[in-house]
């Protein structure tokens, strides 16, 4: 198993302060936020990792990171010239990736420790594993419809959700991943989603749902963002 | 009067979110921290503001700030050669400052009181801002006498007071003059509170206390007590939430004024 890290994107709901730090380096807490997403990593046991980066943003990922040993990790970095949605950032590692099962992170999606991805690493069994956490406001989220854990279908931001659960920025697929997306269309934003990806593999019958109930923020907003900080924070006290 | 921003630490203690970018564009909640001293100083009505920044990070401060001309200031950059202090850092402004006054502000630190009386009123010597502290062991404290200051005493282990100087205050130009006359400390670096010193010996100090929160965000705690802090009072109070920064800071500092709850 290899593992992809999406590090791209402009963060513009984080400006002004993203006109000057890139949004998975700032700062959560005592570390850059991508520090959360490489040592999730490193306890995986995964060790060839892949950063998709912005081409604006390279040079600071490049210098923050280097080759990724003091994360016993072996990075390599691509980038995204344009910011086409998160499937498609995926894709500039296909030469990295296929033929291999790879786990993504979303580098803004914090996780806290208690999850026991090793185990879920070690447990990979083809197809592709989804991660949901129980929240109050399902319907700002990607939301399941499930039987038992079989995912029969993910419905970005539903009217009416089918359950409480929101799908977090972290999957597993296995080594078709390629395939799939070379099959999708540009959404109507002009994105290749990630939805569109993981409904691929739920229509074959082959997503399955695994539930988390630690920590988990996307940092994507200024209070969000502040949450993650308050956090991590209140942990080290 | 001109206002100098040191801005040239290289933020150790928080590594390794240093590593990416100088403490002084940190986020403190929905802002890089370098917003709010720019903020002091425009709201004081000065718009001449120097920023002391290190030659490496330079291009991010230029990247953010530009000209100064979005914020409404007229931003000079100066470099700070070596990283040998705050002292070092003012007088590395002294071509900038020229025969005027000037606010000292520092980059890493928050505060909401409106300066902008005191400016107008100095004549001169040196006017301090301090700040009431629980434990002011780690700070210059000041040592009074009534309403007047007598000394500034470094890290005391048996602190006269609890008022501390934030960093903040207001010098004549023979800031520079009183520069040339101290010696190197015992960590290699010219103390301001030695330049203070002699202000004070010269019987030309005097101080203010802040009214209002003051936050030194030197430290990865005190980053993110600042960051609640700003969007605590971001949230409790009415105020106007214009796009441009400094208006925005600035509506909600005189928020604070009306409300008098913070």
């Amino acid at each position: 198993m290899k593992a992809i890290v999406l590090a791209g994107g402009n963060g513009t709901r984080l400006r002004p302060l993203t006109h000057c730090l890139h949004k998975t380096v700032l700062p959560v807490f005592d570390k850059p936020m991508i520090f959360y997403s490489l040592e999730l990593l490193a306890e995986s046991g995964i060790v060839d990792v892949c950063i998709v980066v912005s081409r604006g943003f390279a040079a600071v990922y490049l210098q923050l990171l280097g080759s990724g040993a003091d994360f016993g990790l072996n990075i390599t970095y691509k980038i995204q010239d344009e910011a086409l949605g998160i499937a498609h950032a995926i894709d500039q590692c296909r030469s990295e990736i296929q033929g291999d099962d790879c786990l993504v992170v979303l580098g803004d999606n914090l996780f806290d420790k208690g999850f026991n991805v090793k185990q879920i690493v070690e447990g990979f069994n083809g197809g592709c594993e989804l991660f949901f956490k129980e929240v109050h406001d399902p319907e700002r989220f990607g939301v399941p419809t499930l039987d038992g854990r079989k995912v029969i279908k993910l419905t970005e931001k539903p009217d009416n959700p089918d359950t409480n659960y929101a799908c977090v920025g972290l999957y597993m697929f296995d080594k078709d991943l390629f395939d799939h997306i070379a099959t999708l269309e540009p959404s109507a934003r002009g994105e290749y989603e990630v939805t569109d990806l993981n409904n691929i593999y739920i229509n074959k019958g082959q997503a399955r749902a695994n539930f988390y109930d630690g920590f988990w923020i996307d940092a994507g907003t200024h209070d969000s963002l502040l949450k993650a900080n308050e956090y991590f924070y209140s942990l080290n006290q | 009067m001109k206002a100098v921003i040191c801005a040239a630490g290289k933020g150790s203690r928080l590594a390794p979110l240093t590593n990416v970018a100088p403490k002084c564009l940190l986020p403190v909640y929905n802002m890089p921290m370098i917003m709010y001293p720019l903020s002091v100083a425009k709201n004081a009505g000065i718009n001449d503001v120097c920023i002391v920044i290190s030659a490496e990070h330079a291009h991010l401060f230029a990247n953010l700030l530009a000209d100064g001309s979005d914020l409404g200031l007229n931003i000079t950059f100066k470099i700070q050669k070596e990283a040998l202090g705050v002292c070092d850092a003012i007088c590395s402004a002294k071509d900038f400052v020229g025969d005027e006054n000037f606010l000292l502000l520092l980059g890493d630190n928050i505060m909401f009181d409106d300066l902008k009386e005191s400016v107008d009123k100095f004549t001169s010597g040196a006017q301090l801002f301090l700040s009431h502290v629980k434990d002011p062991r780690a700070f210059g404290v000041a040592k009074l006498d009534g309403e007047k200051i007598v000394g500034m005493i470094e890290k005391p282990i048996n602190p006269p007071s609890n008022l501390i100087w934030t960093g903040c205050a207001i010098f004549d130009n023979s800031f520079f003059e009183l520069a040339k006359t101290i010696s190197m400390s015992e960590r290699g670096e010219f103390e301001t509170p030695d330049v203070i010193q002699k202000y004070i010996d010269l019987n030309q100090a005097t101080y203010s206390q802040l009214k209002y929160n003051w936050f030194d965000c030197g430290t990865h705690k005190s980053l993110v007590e600042a960051s609640g802090f700003v969007h605590k009072i971001s949230n409790s109070l009415q105020y106007e939430r214009h796009q441009n920064p400094l208006s925005r800071i600035a509506s909600l500092r005189s928020s604070i004024e009306v409300s008098k709850t913070v």
